[in-house]
Formats: C-alpha cells, sequence, structure tokens
C-alpha cells in the first residue's frame, strides 16, 4: 500500500506524457505501414566504372582551378622574392596546362580500342605500336607524353623555392649585419 | 598508321623518374627552409606545399612505371586489377595538392598581418625604449635636483651660523682690534669674504637647480595623444580593451613643455587603466580645451584608486615622494605641475577613476615658430 501511494516523480519513466501521444501513436503506424508493405531498400548506391573516371575528370578540373587562383594570388603577393614567386606561379601555370592536357587525354582514352595497341607477343621480336585510324588518335597519342608539361612545372617549383631558401638566408644574414653594427654603436 | 610506343614510353619512364627526383629535392629544400626558419608561416606552408607535389610525383611516378613493366612483361591482366586503385591514388592526390594550393590564400592573408604586426612591434619597442631611457634621465635628473637641492640646504646653514658667530665674535674683539687693525683685516675680514663667496656660491647653485633648462617647446597635444594610444593598444589588444579618444578638433590643443616627458605621463595613466580595467571594456581619453588651459582625461572602469592615496597625491607639494603611491603617479604629478597645470582624481560611481591634467594652453600658430 506504501509502495502504491510513493509520489511517482515527474518526468521518471513511469509518467504519461499524454501531450506526445499523437507523434507517439504516427510513428508506430507508419512503422505498421512499413512492415506489411516491404520492398527493396536501396540503401547503397552501386558504382560502375564510369564514375571512377568521371571523379578523376572532376579532380583534374578541381586541381587546374586551384592552380589558377594560386597563380593569380602567388604572382602579386608580396610576402616573397618577386624572382621566386615567378618561378612558382610558372610552375602553376604550366600545371593548369598539364590538367588540361591530361583531361583531354582521357576523354580520348575512352575511344581508344585495346586493339590499336599492339604489345608483342612473348618471344615475338617486334617493336610494340599504336594503331592511329584517325587525327584524334594522333592527337591521343601526342597527349600521352604529358610529362614534357609536368616535369617542367616541377622544376619551377625546385627553382622558386631555392631562389626564396637562398634570398632568406642572405636577408637574414644582412638582418645580422645590422643588428652588430648598431650593437657595435 | 602504325606509331611506334616507345617514345611514349622513354618520356614518360624519364619523366617519372625526373618528377619524383625534382619534388624529393622541393621537399628537402623545404623542409630545410623550416629547419632553418621553425617560427616563419610561409617556410611551413611551402612544406605542406612540397609534400603534396611530392604526392602527387610520387602516386603518378610509381602507377605509371609500374603499368610499363606489368605491359612489357606482359602481366596486362594484373595491371588491369591495379590501374583502378593507382587512379583513385592520383584523383586523391590531385585534391590534396588542390586544398593545399588553395589554403595560400588564408595563408597569405596571416603571414601579411604577421608582418604588419612585427613592424608595429618592432616601431612600439623602439618607442618603449626611448621612453624607458628618457623616464630613466628623468628620474635621474629628479635625484640629482633633490641631492643638490638638499645638499644646498645643509651647506648654507652652517655657513649662516658661522657668518652670525665671526660677526658676533668681531663685535666683542673691537676693542682688541683697534689696537691693531691690520690683525682684523688679516684673519676677520678674510674668513668673512670666503664665508661670502661660499654663500654666493649657493644661491648661485639654487638658482641653477630652479631654472634647470629641459628641452622645452610648442606642442600638439593631440599628436602625442595619438602616438601614445597607437603605443599602448598593444597591451590593450591583448585584454580586448578599447582605447576611444574623444577630442575637441575645433580648437587649438597646444601647449608648452616637453613631449617626451607629456607622453610618458600619458602612457603610465593608460597603462595603470589597462591593469585595473576588466577584459572587453573601455578607456576614455578626452582632450578639450576651456577659456585658457587644456584638459585631458583619462577614464576607466576599474575598482578606482583608493582615497588615503588620492589625498596623499593631492597634498603632495613638488619634489616630495608619495610613500605607498608608487614612483610612476608621483612623476606624473611632478611633470604636470612643471607644465604649470593640474593633476585631478577622481571616483566614479559605482566604478572607475578618472584623471584630469589641466595645463596652459598656447595657440597653435606658435608651432610655425
Amino acid at each position: 500500500m506504501g509502495l502504491l501511494m510513493a509520489p511517482i516523480k515527474k518526468n521518471s519513466m513511469f509518467t504519461l506524457n499524454l501531450h506526445r501521444f499523437p507523434a507517439c501513436f504516427s510513428g508506430l503506424l507508419t512503422l505498421f505501414f512499413i512492415t506489411i508493405h516491404p520492398g527493396p531498400a536501396l540503401a547503397l548506391q552501386s558504382h560502375g566504372p564510369v564514375e571512377g573516371l568521371y571523379v578523376h575528370q572532376a579532380a583534374h578540373v578541381f586541381f587546374a582551378f586551384s592552380m589558377a587562383l594560386f597563380a593569380i594570388r602567388i604572382r602579386y603577393s608580396a610576402i616573397m622574392n618577386p624572382k621566386a614567386t615567378k618561378f612558382i606561379s610558372t610552375g602553376a601555370i604550366l600545371l593548369i596546362v598539364w590538367n588540361i592536357w591530361a583531361f583531354y587525354g582521357h576523354i580520348l582514352e575512352v575511344f581508344i580500342t585495346p586493339e590499336q595497341i599492339v604489345l608483342p607477343e612473348s618471344g615475338e621480336r617486334m617493336p610494340p605500336y599504336f594503331y592511329a585510324t584517325d587525327w584524334q588518335d594522333i592527337i591521343y597519342y601526342i597527349l600521352k607524353m604529358d610529362h614534357i608539361i609536368c616535369v617542367p612545372a616541377v622544376a619551377c617549383f625546385l627553382a622558386g623555392i631555392n631562389i626564396h631558401f637562398r634570398h632568406c638566408n642572405s636577408e637574414k644574414l644582412e638582418n645580422g649585419k645590422k643588428s652588430q653594427s648598431s650593437g657595435d654603436r | 598508321m602504325y606509331l611506334p610506343l616507345y617514345p611514349i614510353w622513354f618520356i614518360d619512364t624519364a619523366g617519372c623518374i625526373a618528377m619524383t627526383l625534382l619534388s624529393i629535392l622541393c621537399l628537402c629544400r623545404a623542409r630545410r627552409l623550416q629547419q632553418k626558419y621553425p617560427g616563419d608561416a610561409l617556410a611551413v606552408y611551402l612544406l605542406w606545399f612540397t609534400i603534396a607535389i611530392f604526392a602527387f610525383s610520387l602516386s603518378r611516378s610509381l602507377g605509371h612505371l609500374l603499368k610499363h613493366l606489368l605491359l612489357i612483361s606482359g602481366h596486362q591482366d594484373i595491371w588491369q586489377k591495379i590501374s583502378p586503385v593507382s587512379g583513385s591514388i592520383n584523383s586523391i592526390t590531385f585534391v590534396f595538392i588542390a586544398s593545399a594550393t588553395l589554403f595560400f590564400h588564408h595563408m597569405e592573408h596571416i603571414i601579411t598581418k604577421m608582418q604588419r604586426d612585427k613592424e608595429r612591434i618592432k616601431k612600439t619597442s623602439k618607442a618603449l625604449l626611448d621612453l624607458n631611457r628618457e623616464i630613466e634621465s628623468l628620474t635621474a635628473r629628479r635625484s640629482h635636483a633633490e641631492l643638490a637641492m638638499m645638499l644646498a640646504h645643509e651647506v648654507r646653514n652652517p655657513i649662516m651660523i658661522i657668518g652670525g658667530l665671526l660677526k658676533r665674535l668681531r663685535k666683542r674683539l673691537t676693542p682688541f682690534f683697534a689696537q691693531d687693525p691690520s690683525l682684523e683685516k688679516k684673519y676677520l675680514s678674510t674668513i668673512m669674504i670666503q664665508i661670502e663667496n661660499l654663500e654666493n656660491m649657493v644661491q648661485r647653485f639654487e638658482r641653477n637647480i630652479g631654472h634647470s633648462t629641459e628641452m622645452t617647446m610648442p606642442q600638439e597635444m593631440n599628436k602625442i595623444v595619438e602616438r601614445t594610444v597607437a603605443m599602448m593598444n598593444i597591451e590593450a589588444e591583448a585584454k580586448e580593451i578599447d582605447i576611444l579618444v574623444q577630442q575637441d578638433k575645433t580648437e587649438s590643443l597646444c601647449f608648452y613643455g616637453n613631449p617626451r616627458h607629456m607622453e610618458f605621463a600619458l602612457t603610465h595613466l593608460l597603462r595603470n587603466a589597462i591593469q585595473v580595467a576588466d577584459r572587453g571594456e573601455q578607456i576614455r581619453i578626452s582632450l578639450f580645451s576651456t577659456n585658457n588651459s587644456l584638459e585631458m582625461s583619462v577614464e576607466d572602469s576599474g575598482p578606482g584608486i583608493p582615497e588615503e592615496i588620492i589625498r596623499q597625491i593631492k597634498s603632495t607639494v613638488h619634489n616630495e615622494t608619495l610613500p605607498g603611491s608608487g614612483l610612476g603617479l608621483n612623476l606624473v604629478k611632478q611633470i604636470v605641475t612643471e607644465h604649470k597645470g593640474n593633476l585631478e582624481i577622481e571616483r566614479m560611481n559605482p566604478r572607475g577613476t578618472r584623471i584630469t591634467i589641466s595645463i596652459p594652453r598656447i595657440p597653435c600658430e606658435n608651432m610655425k615658430v
């Protein structure tokens, strides 16, 4: 009797909140209808091989866009030695060109059939070759040599960083001399 | 048309090796730069940039070289399996390098701000150093003046006593010297002349101390306030305190005095105000002119200066030291007194202190002179 008469605390699990009743009821009703009419969940979207190419191409576009912004910003930036910024921005521009180059290379690659690339069989003494049927294939052949662009780009970055490094060293040396001379005074 | 694949393979292989080597060199140089200048934000950014370039070069080169090796060795099927993985890694490195370069915009802002702040700190440090030197010399001059005054006072008294006693002695010994007047001239008169000389010397000494000339000339108070506020803003910003300057721009705000001393006085008042103010509060500097004087008040919202110290400052005369109130406020009062001005301290209700300096103003046309 004493237990029955004990007061139930507000918001405890025994309290029935009447204002939440319609929401609970509608939720239970929905769950009921879902369970009596089952169907495929379609929770995971399947990805075909072509999506990989789209993602790669999108990455090329993003890369080119960021390089364009970087080239502009660093070209007019005052935080680095002008000669160093010139080299780094040139490197960035070359990477933009490389991205466009690679982007078109990937598009043309889609139209290349495996039969066009002829590789020697084992024991066969013949050079590997590419069979070009039209001008697009010739462009694809040229676009395959993309290192002509991206190697100079990295070389430009190296030159820019080297110049910045030398500039920092000479500046430090100059500051050291200045402080020494002011200390002597 | 049959096109040989050897040129493509050669350029690709040589390019891959060259690119990897160049990116390694980039990374090494950036690492050295960062190690040599560890606090340099640009060096840190260049290191991240070269890491991205290296990742891009490595993933590309390894993929291409592996492809050639597998194709030459007749393992096309293995390459077909590896190719998507290599392509995906390439895509990831593209995004990585793009993200690193896009961050340059923010990095440039940070570096520019850092450089600006560095210059500002350098300038302020120099100003503070100059001010400190000025305070040191001012304090030294004050100490010398006080010592000299004390010395003059201490020397004058015995001289006066000796002089008085000698006069009385001369009177008493008049009959004795009447017998031989040459004796009086020989001893007493010589002593009296020497004492008079000493007295004159002390007087001259006092006069010179009283009129010690320091660098005084017509000054513009608003320029002094501007300079001091710019210098103190760094301390104020660290506590997120705003220093607001209200000034009467229509009236002349010029005075005759020493700019460094006035700058010191204001610096001290502002520093005190910053120390007692809470984070995010305001300090107000009002600058205006009345009939013949120029008034500058510094108002803070701190707990206020205790009444006892205010009374002590009010009752203190020039060159008198204030026990327990700190040398700073004492010097401020001395500086204001030297400028023929007054220092007023008021406790605000419910919190805060207002310190007002009023000094005689002059027409700003005198500045041209």
